[in-house]
């Protein structure tokens, strides 16, 4: 019977320490702060956060290529469906995931970007930028 | 309970598969982990592959060390002094970011129990590992 308590005692300890390196980042405080919806408009990502209804999208510029790092009301990333990118006028181009952000080729020189997000069901979110 | 008893095992087993799951998680895919970790990793700045990677191998090396304990029992101690050491230093850290203003207000109530409480749990954890060694060594020598 103690032997058996024993291990129980152990099982328990042991899922506490198994979820550690877990619970770190997990519980809504520790490392996370969780925004309240609309009241962390800040780039992230040193580039510029444009509004989508209730979505965010902060794009980071290159000579080459834009990154798109999509995120709900409260800025917890998303991954869109997809999305896609026509600059000055040229085709819409789609983007590519890699990693953690969408990424587009943008003609070197491009100017004006439009820009379409599909996530979930329903017309894709759009916008112009600059 | 022994130092080389079966519950020491279990416990050591558990701890070793959480953090190599978690070690190879931010070791594989940074990005996966950033974003689908249950909580709001983003909240504390964008990602940077490299440090994730970089906290990553500590998680993977502590697994490796409590995994090898599970098998050799002499290594239980050094095994969870060297986890111990780590997650204290982190604790300790949140202290200092918590005095100082870093984290926000509050931040303890969310600390007490993953942060804090853990730590004491691995400390105790510790204290009981070494003195059943003690008493194990004493037990063969009288």
């Amino acid at each position: 019977m103690k032997g058996a308590l024993a291990y129980v005692a152990a099982t328990v300890v042991g899922l506490v320490l198994f979820a550690m390196p877990f619970l770190w980042y997990g519980l809504g405080g520790g490392h996370s702060h969780v925004a309240a919806p609309h009241s962390d408009h800040g780039a992230r990502h040193g580039g510029h956060l444009l509004m989508l209804y209730d979505y965010h999208l902060e794009l980071v510029e290159h000579r080459d290529s834009v990154e798109l790092y999509l995120s709900d009301v409260s800025r917890r990333p998303l991954r869109p469906d997809s999305c896609a990118a026509a600059f000055d006028d040229h085709r819409p181009t789609p983007c590519e995931w890699r990693s953690h952000r969408s990424v587009v080729a943008k003609p070197i020189g491009a100017q004006t970007g439009i820009y379409q997000v599909w996530v979930g069901e329903g017309p894709p979110l759009m916008l112009k930028f600059p | 309970m022994t130092s080389s008893g079966g519950p020491w095992k279990v416990v050591f087993a558990l701890f070793a598969a959480g953090n190599l799951a978690n070690g190879l998680w931010m070791l594989a895919n940074p990005g996966h982990w950033y974003i689908h970790l249950p909580a709001n990793v983003p909240g504390t700045g964008p990602l940077n592959e490299h440090f994730v990677r970089d906290i990553g191998c500590i998680f993977l090396l502590i697994g490796v060390a409590l995994a090898i304990a599970v098998f050799r029992p002499r290594f239980r101690l050094t095994a969870l002094l060297f986890a111990t050491s780590f997650y204290g230093a982190h604790a300790l850290v949140h202290v200092y970011d918590s005095m100082r203003g870093l984290l926000p207000p509050g931040q303890w109530r969310y600390d007490l129990g993953p942060v804090y409480a853990t730590t004491l749990v691995l400390i105790v954890l510790s204290v009981w590992l070494a003195r059943s060694q003690d008493a194990g060594r004493s037990a063969r020598s009288g």
